[in-house]
């Protein structure tokens, strides 16, 4: 289990990343990290690796302090978004690289996937695409078996073929092993697919975290009319996200924890009421709009 | 952190995998220098004519030259990862500690350098066995195993301190300079005021024995105001010690000596070498990652560190307005706001900020050259006193009346002696009649000064014996044994050695003539040669090993050599060989081996004292002519006569004739 304490980071003395951040990363579980650009994701995933020292506070994996710590490292593997590769490297010499610094490396492991993804293992890494970088270096990730593997933008560059392959594999280790992924990703379908908890970063906090299932039948999009005329106070006692409405149709977004939107909306005797799921990528843009994130600004 | 924690943290696997990513270079770069000195050791080989002694510094030059890419380049190697983020990552997500990762890189650099310089001396040992007439001392080697082994290690650790802090390569050259430079060159500028600002020289003598019975004063008042406190001018200047660490060791050394070796310059290292180490090991521990790629995140380090690298600078500066005013001081402007620019943009920080980063920068160098100011107007008619002499160094010995052939320093401590030769320079008396001798002086503070000594003919015998005194314990106690070099053409066999120790041992004193052969003997002894010059014919069996030596080539060739008509006319002793056919051939044997003989000048060649006759005409003639020098001369001065009539040609020795 990974506890982040009261985590605090800033680059150059001014420019506060994380502040004070609280988090708990339960064992054997998929944990997507959302978060806009910028707010602090990789940077999180560096401190838990003791690439960067955080300001103040703590990272206890397994209830031992992980900044700098060899054993916890020997448990950890990273794959950050810019990869780096030696020059004149081949698959096989990363492959080696890896196994002698993780004990538990599985090079019949590499080797068996990197003929299925028909990667040759003698050939150089500077004549490879970025997507066939990307699967080498998730290739030495996963086969260091390590119990926590963190992943930043993972699938990155990835062809969809290839992508479900490493969601299989990732589910394998799953099944066969306890493990914990972070991973992050910008795709947050992706996500969706395979991450069992996400967990939504702003302003360098931990906004919110829950499961994917939780998330997803919680937050509904409900397209709703109603006789006489209306406008957003109309609707007390909902969780409003976000509200919109065209013409005579409302489309709301809301968190439904309590399971008595339903209730209350039909109380109000609409013309029309609909109730459809949210897509995680929905979630979080609603969820930071509900922050204040100008999407339309953006768009 | 004991001894035993530290090689616990020492990670193998790590260090073969690091250096296995940079091994083209690292074996290019480590490779090139033991290529190199093989190829040079080779070079000497084939050109060797007779034997060869190889000196520190000509053995050492490329490992020298080396010593300002090797290290830095290991360094980068080993700790280069820290100048990228996306290396950052991959090295520092690996299960190990920034402590192993720093012990491993340091260690693995130490051992990688001692690898390296293993390597250099076998190849010295082996080309020492290899080729019996280059001569390469063991202790010269070990010496030099010594000095660059440390010296390397030295500017590794300095070059991985530097990358500890620094955020990219250039920022490391740049603190890397001020760590080696810094030292050095406030040194150079405190000579250069020093020497520049000396108004006067005295020397303080409250003593009555060194007081002067005839010192003049003239009208000067100074003179006179320093009279009463005891100050007498003399001719002299302040020595600066100059004792750097690698890579400069000694300047004064570097261009006056044969050898680099500084004792203390390696004590300095080996003091500095943990020192720098431990504070690596900090700034290593504490830095943030994130910081790469500029040379210092903090904009304050930045100016910090330009202040610093502006400091030579602003000495050149200083200097420009010292020379033309007005002129030197818009270059100085000029130079100072090139600099700053060319600073940010090699560093790639501040580059934006040109205002900011030229008025600080011409802030600094305002600061700089007021400091330069004022420390000239302190220093400017400065008065240096000499105090309390403790030795006068007199220099070389007596036995060989040759002032260039420096063998030991020799040092007039007493007391009383030193007083008299005070008392007779400052005296008016003696300063007329006596040669003035500049001689280094010391001190009880240990400062060291040259002073314009002179002293009366009763004084100088005293020193005199003093020297020979000193000079037959020097040769008394001197390990012949250890004797490396005995000349080109003759090998320090044990026989020559034991010559060689019986005729110095015995002898009292001599004079030495320049046109006479001498004998080089030179030992590799204190981590330098000691030379001395012998003149064989003053021990007559030396003599005959030494001719015998010398002329083994020449009677081998005409005894081995069956196209001569060998002989011997027995009345003649000077007389060893005769050539009666076939003379051009050795003529031609002669120029082979720079003779500068040809057959118009040949007629009796004496080589090396064998006479060697080469008969033109017919013996008889020959014998006829001999006789009437037997019948006319006296025997002491037969052998004179021989020598005046005939072609003589010495066996030259470039070095020692450079020297006379």
């Amino acid at each position: 289990m990974i506890e982040i304490k009261n985590l605090t980071k800033s680059f150059n003395d001014d420019k506060i990343v994380l502040e004070n951040l609280n988090c708990t990363i339960k064992d054997n579980a998929i944990y997507g990290l959302v978060g806009a650009n910028g707010a602090g994701k990789s940077t999180l995933l560096r401190l838990i690796t003791s690439i960067y020292k955080s300001d103040s506070g703590s990272i206890l994996i397994d209830d031992k302090e992980a900044f700098d710590n060899e054993i916890i490292k020997q448990d950890i593997v990273f794959v950050p978004d810019d990869l780096h590769f030696y020059p004149n490297y081949s698959l096989m010499d990363m492959a080696e690289y890896y196994k002698s610094l993780y004990l538990n490396f599985d090079m019949n492991y590499l080797i068996n996937h990197a003929n299925t993804l028909k990667l040759n293992i003698n050939a150089k890494l500077s004549s490879y695409s970025k997507g066939m970088k990307r699967q080498c270096a998730l290739l030495c990730a996963l086969a260091t078996k390590a119990k926590y593997m963190l992943f930043d933008e993972t699938f990155d560059g990835l062809d969809p073929v290839i992508r479900k392959y490493f969601k299989s594999l990732l589910a394998d280790l799953m099944i066969d092993n306890k493990r914990t992924i972070i991973m992050t990703s910008h795709n947050l379908r992706e996500l969706e697919d395979i991450c069992d908890n996400l967990g939504l970063l702003y302003k360098g906090n931990i906004l919110f975290e829950s499961d994917i299932d939780t998330i997803k039948t919680n937050m509904f999009k409900v397209q709703v009319s109603l006789k006489s005329d209306f406008n957003k106070s109309t609707f007390k006692g909902l969780k409003i996200l976000s509200y919109k409405k065209i013409g005579s149709v409302a489309t709301l977004i809301i968190n439904d924890d309590k399971k008595d939107s339903r209730e209350i909306l039909e109380k109000l005797k609409p013309i029309i009421l609909d109730y459809l799921p949210l897509t995680l990528e929905e979630v979080f843009i609603y969820q930071m709009e509900a922050l204040g994130y100008e999407f339309n600004e953006i768009v | 952190m004991n001894l035993m924690k530290l090689f616990k943290k020492f990670n193998i696997r790590f260090l073969k995998e690091n250096i296995k990513k940079s091994k083209a270079l690292l074996a290019f770069c480590l490779g090139l220098i033991p290529l190199l000195n093989i190829l040079v050791l080779v070079a000497v080989a084939i050109s060797l004519n007779g034997i060869e002694i190889l000196d520190f510094n000509s053995l050492s030059i490329i490992t020298y030259l080396g010593l300002f890419i090797i290290p830095l380049v290991l360094a980068v190697s080993l700790f280069g990862f820290v100048f990228k983020n996306k290396s950052v990552d991959f090295v520092l997500s690996k299960p190990l500690s920034r402590s192993t990762i720093y012990i491993t890189n340091i260690m693995g650099g130490i051992l990688i350098i001692t690898i390296f310089m293993l390597l250099n001396s076998l190849i010295y040992i082996l080309f020492g066995l290899i080729f019996s007439n280059l001569v390469i001392p063991f202790s010269l080697i070990i010496d030099y195993f010594i000095l660059y082994l440390i010296s390397y290690i030295f500017i590794f650790i300095v070059s991985s301190l530097a990358i500890s802090i620094a955020g990219n390569l250039m920022g490391s050259l740049v603190l890397i300079l001020i760590i080696i430079c810094l030292v050095p060159f406030f040194k150079v500028i405190n000579i250069y005021f020093y020497e520049n600002n000396y108004h006067a020289t005295y020397i303080k003598c409250e003593d009555e024995k060194c007081k002067p019975n005839n010192y003049i004063c003239l009208k000067d008042t100074s003179c006179l105001k320093r009279l009463e406190q005891n100050e007498y001018s003399i001719i002299g200047d302040r020595l600066t010690n100059l004792n750097f660490m690698a890579p400069f060791y000694s300047i004064e050394d570097m261009s006056n000596s044969d050898t680099f070796y500084n004792t203390k310059s390696i004590i300095k290292m080996l003091i500095l070498i943990p020192i720098y180490s431990v504070i690596g090991y900090y700034l290593f521990n504490k830095r943030k990652m994130e910081n790469n790629e500029t040379s210092f995140k903090n904009s304050k380090l930045h100016y910090f560190i330009k202040g610093i690298t502006l400091i030579p600078v602003s000495f050149i500066c200083y200097l420009t307005i010292k020379q033309s005013n007005e002129l030197g001081f818009i270059i100085s402007i000029a130079i100072t706001l090139i600099y700053s620019v060319i600073y940010d943009l090699i560093t790639r920080k501040e580059i934006y900020k040109l205002l900011k980063s030229s008025i600080i920068s011409l802030v600094t160098l305002g600061v700089f050259l007021s400091l330069f100011g004022l420390y000239d107007i302190k220093l400017n008619n400065n008065t240096l006193i000499i105090k309390d002499i403790k030795e006068i160094n007199i220099g070389n010995i007596v036995i060989k009346k040759g002032e260039n052939y420096k063998v030991l320093n020799q040092n007039i401590k007493g007391e009383d002696l030193i007083n008299r030769i005070i008392k007779e320079t400052l005296d008016k008396d003696t300063k007329n009649s006596g040669n003035t001798k500049y001689l280094k002086v010391k001190t009880k503070e240990n400062k060291n000064y040259t002073l314009g000594l002179t002293w009366s003919h009763d004084t100088n015998k005293i020193i005199n014996e003093i020297k020979l005194i000193k000079e037959k314990e020097y040769f008394k106690n001197y390990d012949y044994d250890r004797i490396n070099f005995t000349g080109r053409d003759i090998k320090p066999t044990k026989k020559l050695k034991n010559l060689i120790k019986n005729t110095m041992t015995n002898i009292d004193n001599y004079t030495y003539d320049s046109n006479n052969f001498l004998l080089e003997v030179k030992t590799y002894k204190n981590h330098k040669y000691e030379t001395f010059y012998i003149m064989p014919n003053i021990d007559k069996e030396l003599d005959k090993y030494v001719m015998n030596e010398k002329n083994k080539k020449v009677i081998s060739f005409l005894e081995n050599n069956k196209d001569f008509e060998i002989g011997s006319i027995k009345e003649y002793p000077v007389i060893d060989y005769v050539i009666k056919k076939n003379k051009t051939k050795f003529i031609k044997y002669l120029e082979k081996n720079n003779n500068e003989i040809t057959e118009n000048t040949l007629n009796l060649h004496l080589y090396n004292k064998y006479g060697i006759l080469v008969l033109i005409g017919d013996e008889l003639s020959f014998k006829e002519e001999f006789k009437k020098y037997e019948e006319n001369l006296k025997d002491d001065e037969y052998y004179q006569m021989l020598k005046s009539s005939v072609v003589e040609v010495p066996e030259t020795n470039e070095d020692f004739e450079e020297e006379s």
